[in-house]
């Protein structure tokens, strides 16, 4: 469905000054993945890993410096202005900030509308189709003519998937949709983004911090270090038992048995100036060697359908 | 912890109502709790649940449309009734506290630098203003402080501008630290680092800190004591491991239970059933009786009183079963 090949994005930074070299940091570097139609694919690493830069190109936000990204068999980047438009039908996203999603000035009906007016639709076709979309997700009729501030995070959560599905895409892109959210009511959205998934055969990239929460989304998983993809494989078999030294310190870190300090990630993180040579892990690796400077690591499958991108993956000691 | 030594701030019978008229938002109600010296203290809540406004009562940072009942003790003496120049005294020497949203806690004015320069040179500490800002920031583990030093607000992630708060918060040595959600902007890792910074602070300067979280684990990972508000009061309040392996309200049984749990095989999302109140229209009794499993009739009639010493709970249930 949707398939990310070698994928690379450059941003030039200001030069000190008119004769000083362009500064260029990389923040997506060589990332491919591919989602089959109704999974989801679930992305996680730091802030700053390139999770967003990659939700962006698949929006067609932002271009890709090289690499591919095809939809359905045919590259997103060379559309016609006809099929570019059923592709940004077809694809949708559903952010973080619930709050800030929302204009404040526009009426819950229109806001729901106003993707499907931009596809050209009649304004009365379009609210009652809204209407249909709000009840869908758990929203009275009522709600068309309410305004942003008179809902909760959790209900502005739900009026933006209804947004969302209204122009009934086939991808969702969702980029931290709970984190904003009170723990009892992520479970709410959460079931809800699954229910209509299996009801309407979506397929999702799901960005998120909480591994518990994309284990509980996700058929696979990247994990993203420094704009690389470091492991990539089925949820259950990556988060059970996770190959890359960095995911593992994720996960061990996300179980929260040990004590406060136990599982540190020592070593500062990389300037995206001067990344390190070789694996962008090793600064803070413990198991770094001189290969590791000298060597950047390939993705390798190391299980079945889950790679590894790090040379002693396969000798690293059994994590506690 | 021995109760002989006087608290290092205290709260009697604290209420925080926004608004007048018809309708005020009672957002804060008969709070009464201490935080010893070097204390980490972990105030837990959904949104709405008071634990943001109870921080700012506690600090005297309260916006105009507040109005407050109630007590703060701060080493013996009422913080409500100091001088406004003692007030800016203690808030520049004594007071620290960590903003809920760091992206507008900085000026997008200045450069990271102007920023961090200014409060050291109210904490006189001399010397190299720019080698000791540039510590700080390494310190608090934001890659490329050099860099940051001269860059703005906006060119900075929201993580990297909480580390920067964080640093300013911590540029000297507090006796009371307020973090409101600290670490709620930050991925796993840097979050460990930020707790470990704290609890570090706290062990260098016996700096009594308060974390205000959503984020029960994060808590349970590095405060000696929690304090789980619902609807603007204190339902349960104990040593940290007494209230996650024995928590004797129903609403933070149910908190606890809507975490998941990544080593499960299949992960299992519970959330509490029902609604927030509005704080606008308060029932008479238990806030929480109408999502509670367990009511007894008295508990939508009349508020619950503080049951046990060392491990307080308010409900009516915890008194009968007790």
């Amino acid at each position: 469905m949707v398939e990310v090949t070698n994928i690379r994005r450059e941003f030039a930074l200001p030069r000190h000054s008119l004769f000083a070299a362009p500064r260029r940091v990389v923040a997506v570097d060589g990332v491919s993945f591919s989602i089959s139609r109704g999974d989801t694919f679930g992305l996680v690493g730091e802030s700053g890993s390139g999770k967003t830069t990659i939700a962006r190109m698949l929006l067609k936000l932002d271009l890709p410096s090289a690499g591919s990204v095809r939809f359905e068999g045919s590259d997103i980047f060379t559309q016609d202005r006809r099929q570019e438009r059923i592709y940004r039908r077809s694809v949708q996203a559903v952010l973080q900030d619930p709050y800030g999603a929302l204009s404040q000035r526009m009426q819950i009906g229109s806001i729901v509308a106003e993707p499907l007016r931009v596809q050209g639709l009649p304004r009365g076709e379009a609210l009652a189709a809204a209407g249909r979309m709000l009840e869908a997700v758990g929203l009275g009729a009522d709600t068309l003519n309410r305004y942003p501030h008179q809902f909760s995070g959790g209900q502005r959560q739900r009026i933006a998937v209804a947004r969302a599905l209204s122009v009934e895409p086939k991808v969702l892109i969702l980029d931290e949709p709970v984190s904003a959210l009170d723990v009892s009511v992520r479970a709410q959205i959460l079931g809800l983004l699954r229910e209509m998934q299996q009801r309407l055969g979506l397929t999702y990239l799901f960005i998120g911090h909480d591994l518990a929460i994309v284990k509980y989304m996700s058929t696979h998983v990247g994990v993203m270090y420094f704009g690389r993809i470091v492991e990539i494989g089925p949820a259950s078999a990556l988060f059970g038992r996770p190959l890359h030294p960095y995911t593992r310190k994720l996960v061990a870190t996300a179980k929260g048995r040990q004590k406060l300090g136990e599982v540190r990630l020592t070593g500062e993180m990389p300037s995206p100036l001067a990344p390190p040579s070789g694996c962008h892990f090793r600064t803070r690796c413990a198991f770094a060697a001189e290969r590791c400077a000298a060597e950047a690591p390939v993705l390798s499958e190391l299980k079945r359908g889950h790679s590894v991108a790090c040379h002693f993956a396969a000798e690293l000691p059994e994590p506690a | 912890m021995t109760s002989r030594e006087p608290p290092l701030i205290s709260t009697t019978g604290l209420g925080v109502v926004y608004g007048k008229g018809a309708n005020p938002v009672r957002a804060v109600a008969d709070v009464a709790f201490t935080v010893l010296a070097g204390e980490i203290v972990g105030i837990a809540g959904e949104s709405g649940s008071g634990k943001s406004t109870l921080c700012a009562a506690l600090i005297r940072a309260l916006p105009r449309a507040a109005s407050l009942s109630g007590e703060v003790q701060y080493g013996g003496r009422d913080l409500y009734a100091v001088s406004p120049g003692e007030l800016r005294r203690l808030r520049q020497r004594e007071l620290a506290m960590v903003l809920q949203n760091p992206m507008t806690s900085l000026d997008p004015m200045f450069t990271i630098g102007d920023q961090l320069t200014e409060v050291l040179e109210v904490r006189d500490s001399g010397g190299d203003l720019r080698a000791k800002g540039i510590a700080l920031l390494r310190r608090v583990h934001l890659t490329a402080p050099e860099l940051r030093w001269s860059q703005y607000p906006h060119q900075l992630s929201g993580g990297m501008k909480q580390r920067v708060l964080i640093a300013m918060a911590t540029a000297s040595a507090p006796r009371l630290l307020v973090a409101d959600e600290p670490t709620s902007a930050l991925d796993a890792t840097i979050q460990e680092e930020i707790l470990l910074l704290l609890r570090d602070v706290r062990d260098a300067h016996g700096t009594a800190v308060i974390i205000v979280s959503h984020d029960l684990n994060a808590l349970r990972r590095v405060c000696d004591r929690i304090v789980i508000m619902y609807a603007g009061r204190v339902v349960e309040d104990g040593p940290t491991e007494a209230v996650f392996s024995a928590p004797r309200h129903p609403y933070t049984r149910g908190l606890i239970a809507s975490l998941p749990h990544l080593e499960d095989n299949d992960i299992v999302l519970s959330s509490i059933p029902g609604q927030v109140p509005d704080l606008t229209r308060l029932p008479d009794g238990c806030a929480f009786a109408p999502r509670c499993t367990d009511v007894l009739p008295t508990c939508g009639l009349q508020q619950p009183l503080s049951s046990g010493a060392g491990h307080r709970v308010f409900c009516w249930m915890a008194e009968v079963s007790s």
